[in-house]
């Protein structure tokens, strides 16, 4: 006889004492959790040593120590009998209006005759049967306890303290704060299920109701606790099976996500600190990247500094380059002129050893080229300078030296000039030897010595010449006297003049030549003065006619009469000569002197050609001419004549 | 002495007084009209720019000066001149090596002659 039925495996209660259990592909469809209720349920439906039959692709997963594998590779399996079995989850079958606590409307019927028996059996049965509860007032302190809250609350830490929410055990104390806060907003009653509590050995899960009660104008809290299946031990909470599937599924599934919420807090906390590492390292990458901005900028400073002092070197790098080029064209230049110049020249320095020296030195000493570097003094020399060494050291105190030299038994003559080699205004750092060949220098000297004397010949024979056709052609009497005495006074002067070369003639000798033969009678007194040629051939003409004069019509006509002849040089911004010609104790005179050669060649002539002043006058009864003529390079100089060295004259 | 030059104009530079006043005597005695004698350079090159000549007579050599800017200026106003020279004809400026000029020492005669020759040849002669 076959039975044919529909059987839900999940939600029917079970068949018993079966031979064998087909049950092919349906368990892929399941999830875990229920396979795991299914297997213990086949098991319980075999008898012993039934077979459970199942797809090719299922397995017993957890429970194969339930089965013997018959054939493995066909998934037949058959019941193993065991002393144990894993609690069945049958109260999920149970009709739904059985599920509730029947007892306890039994014990109710008829039982109520004495009211305080049977308030004292209510309180017991109260205290049996009812679930623990607290009283709490507004604020969540305690009012009251029933009996067994020790297993939800405990003394909180710390001193006695009477706030239910301290005193919650965990797990509790959130749901229950949540609650409170519920119950005391609303006024309501407030249920909350399935709380885990973490109570001594184990996880209680309960289920919580607060229901506010109002007395008068207070209003108090019941909290009620009731336990929700039986307390698991930790083991129990990771065992493999429970009866209670639904629990250990919502409670795996609480823990889970227990796990993943701290889990997630964990992740959210790294997270976030994570974040915070981000934030400062990310301001740290922003000083960081404002200091590289503020380097760059000082770069880019320190980069057209950089420039510009570039730019600088290479203008002064130019600078230098134009220096080096004048410096080599300046060096070139002295090497030409050291070639060129005939004037010898050595550099000493101070251990008078040659720096250098210009070939024309070659002639003097016998030097080569290679001869820089040697000591001056101990080259041998065709000077005859026996003193050049004290010389040269008297020239390092800074004194220059001049010599001249003859070389070649007086053949040749050579200036030789010594002077200090200074580096700066008070170092002196060498000697420069200096030789110039005046040979034709003093050749030509000699030969204007000799042009000069043969001139002054010339002129004192013609003059010689002139007064003998005078003497000759002339009658003896005054005018041919007068004649040759000017004659004379030309010679004279040029005599003077030839002395100097042509070129001056002292005013005192010049004056002194003229009056010679009246000695006794003339006083001279002036300081030295030169007089040009063309000067000194007019104030002599000038001397000799008032020469003449006096000793016809003047002083000197008588024996005591007397001349003074003086002159200065005064002047402040113009000096001139003042000369005055005096006489003293001759006859007295009235007038001036009849006019006549004399008298217009002082008056005029002075003027005329010296652009001075002449007047004649009588002072005191004598004649007096005062001659006044302005300094001048041309006509008049002060002053003897400066002892310029002579050129020529042999070293003494 | 004649006065065949009479109220001719000439001017005289001359440094040496007595040769100066020889060519003034000489010229006033033939009836010139003298401006001069001038010694130096500076004056005679101001009078040489300034009066009216029919003729001048230049020393070459004033008291170590070239006569050379007188002659200039009065070439410039065509005014006929001759030197007058102790040096030969070598001494004269060079671009007047041509011009006439009187040797020193010179006789009246040969003054005279050669104003003449100036006065005759560069222009007709003065009513």
């Amino acid at each position: 006889m076959c039975i044919f039925s529909t059987h839900s495996v999940i939600r029917d209660p079970p068949f018993s004492r079966l031979d064998l259990i087909s049950c092919r592909n349906l368990l892929i469809y399941l999830k875990p959790t229920l396979q795991a209720q299914i297997i213990p349920l086949f098991h319980y439906s075999l008898r012993s040593g039934g077979y459970l039959f199942l797809g090719g692709s299922e397995n017993l997963s957890r429970y194969g120590e339930l089965f013997v594998t018959l054939d493995r590779k066909s998934r037949i399996f058959r019941r193993r009998d065991l002393a144990s079995r894993p609690p069945l989850p049958l109260r999920q079958f149970l009709p739904t209006s059985r599920r509730g606590t029947a007892g306890m409307e039994e014990s109710q019927g008829g039982l109520l005759q004495r009211s305080d028996m049977l308030r004292g059996i209510a309180a017991t049965v109260v205290e049996r049967f009812a679930p623990t509860y607290v009283i709490v007032d507004e604020s969540g302190q305690t009012l009251f306890f029933s009996s067994g809250t020790g297993k939800y609350l405990q003394p909180a830490v710390g001193p006695p303290n009477r706030d239910i929410v301290a005193m919650a055990r965990p797990g509790l104390r959130a749901d229950l704060r949540a609650a409170l806060h519920c119950a005391k907003e609303t006024g309501r009653r407030f249920v909350r299920d399935r709380i885990a509590v973490q109570i001594n050995g184990g996880t209680q899960t309960v289920s919580l109701a607060v229901e506010p009660v109002t007395e008068g104008n207070e209003t108090v809290y019941g909290i009620v606790f009731i336990d929700r299946g039986p307390i698991r031990t930790v083991e129990e909470t990771a065992g493999v099976a429970h009866p209670d599937s639904e629990d250990t599924t919502v409670r795996q599934i609480e823990q889970e996500l227990q796990e993943t919420k701290e889990r997630l807090q964990s992740t959210i906390e790294e997270l976030e600190t994570a974040n915070e590492e981000f934030r400062s390292s990310n301001e740290e990458l922003l000083s960081v990247n404002e200091e590289l901005q503020s380097t760059n900028e000082e770069l880019e400073t320190s980069k057209e500094e950089l420039q510009s002092v570039n730019e600088e070197l290479q203008t002064v790098n130019n600078e230098l380059s134009i220096k080096i080029e004048e410096l080599d064209r300046a060096n070139a230049d002295l090497n030409n002129l050291f070639q060129s110049t005939q004037i010898a020249t050595i550099f000493l320095d101070r251990r008078l050893v040659i720096r250098s020296f210009t070939p024309a030195v070659s002639k003097l000493f016998n030097l080569l080229p290679g001869d820089q570097g040697r000591p001056l003094t101990d080259l041998s020399s065709r000077l005859d300078y026996p003193d050049l060494e004290s010389d040269i050291r008297t020239v390092f105190g800074g004194e220059a030296i001049e010599r001249a030299l003859s070389l070649s038994e007086g053949t040749e003559h050579y200036l030789a000039r010594l002077l200090p080699y200074r580096i700066s205004s008070d170092i002196i750092d060498g000697v420069l030897l200096t030789f110039v060949d005046v040979t034709s220098i003093i050749a030509a000297e000699e030969q204007q010595k000799v042009l000069a004397a043969e001139l002054s010949h010339r002129v004192k024979n013609t003059l010689a010449v002139v007064s003998s056709i005078t003497e000759r052609t002339l009658p003896d009497g005054g005018a041919k006297t007068d004649l040759l005495g000017r004659f004379h006074a030309l010679g004279h002067t040029h005599d003077l003049l030839s002395n100097a070369g042509w070129t001056e003639a002292p005013l005192r000798e010049l004056i002194s030549t003229e009056l010679a033969p009246y000695g006794a009678h003339i006083t001279v007194n002036g300081p030295p003065v030169s007089l040009k040629p063309q000067a000194a051939l007019l104030l002599a003409l000038v001397v000799h006619e008032l020469a003449t004069n006096a000793p016809k019509y003047g002083s000197l006509s008588t024996p005591r009469g007397r001349v003074e002849i003086g002159w200065t040089t005064a002047g402040d911004r113009q000096r001139r000569l003042e000369f005055t010609w005096t006489e003293r104790g001759g006859p007295k005179i009235d007038g001036l002197p009849v006019r006549g050669f004399g008298t217009e060649l002082i008056e005029r002539g002075v003027r005329f050609e010296l652009q001075g002043e002449a007047t004649l006058g009588a002072v005191d009864g004598g004649l007096q001419c005062r001659i006044v003529i302005p300094e001048n390079p041309q006509y008049v100089t002060f002053g003897s004549p400066p002892d310029e060295p002579v050129i020529g004259e042999a070293a003494s | 002495m004649t006065a065949e030059l009479e109220g001719v104009r000439v001017l005289v530079v001359e440094d040496e007084f007595l040769v100066a006043t020889l060519i003034e005597d000489m010229l006033h005695a033939a009836g010139c009209i003298v401006s001069g004698p001038i010694p130096r350079i500076g004056e005679a090159l101001e009078a040489a720019g300034r009066g009216t000549y029919d003729a001048a007579i230049l020393d070459v050599n004033l008291g170590g000066d070239r006569i050379d800017p007188v002659a200039k200026a009065l070439s410039y106003r065509n005014v006929p001149f001759a030197f007058v020279t102790g040096y030969g004809t070598a001494g004269l400026p060079g671009d007047y090596a041509e011009r006439p000029h009187l040797r020193k020492p010179f006789r009246m005669t040969d003054l005279i002659n050669t104003i003449s020759g100036l006065v005759h040849t560069s222009r007709p002669k003065v009513v």
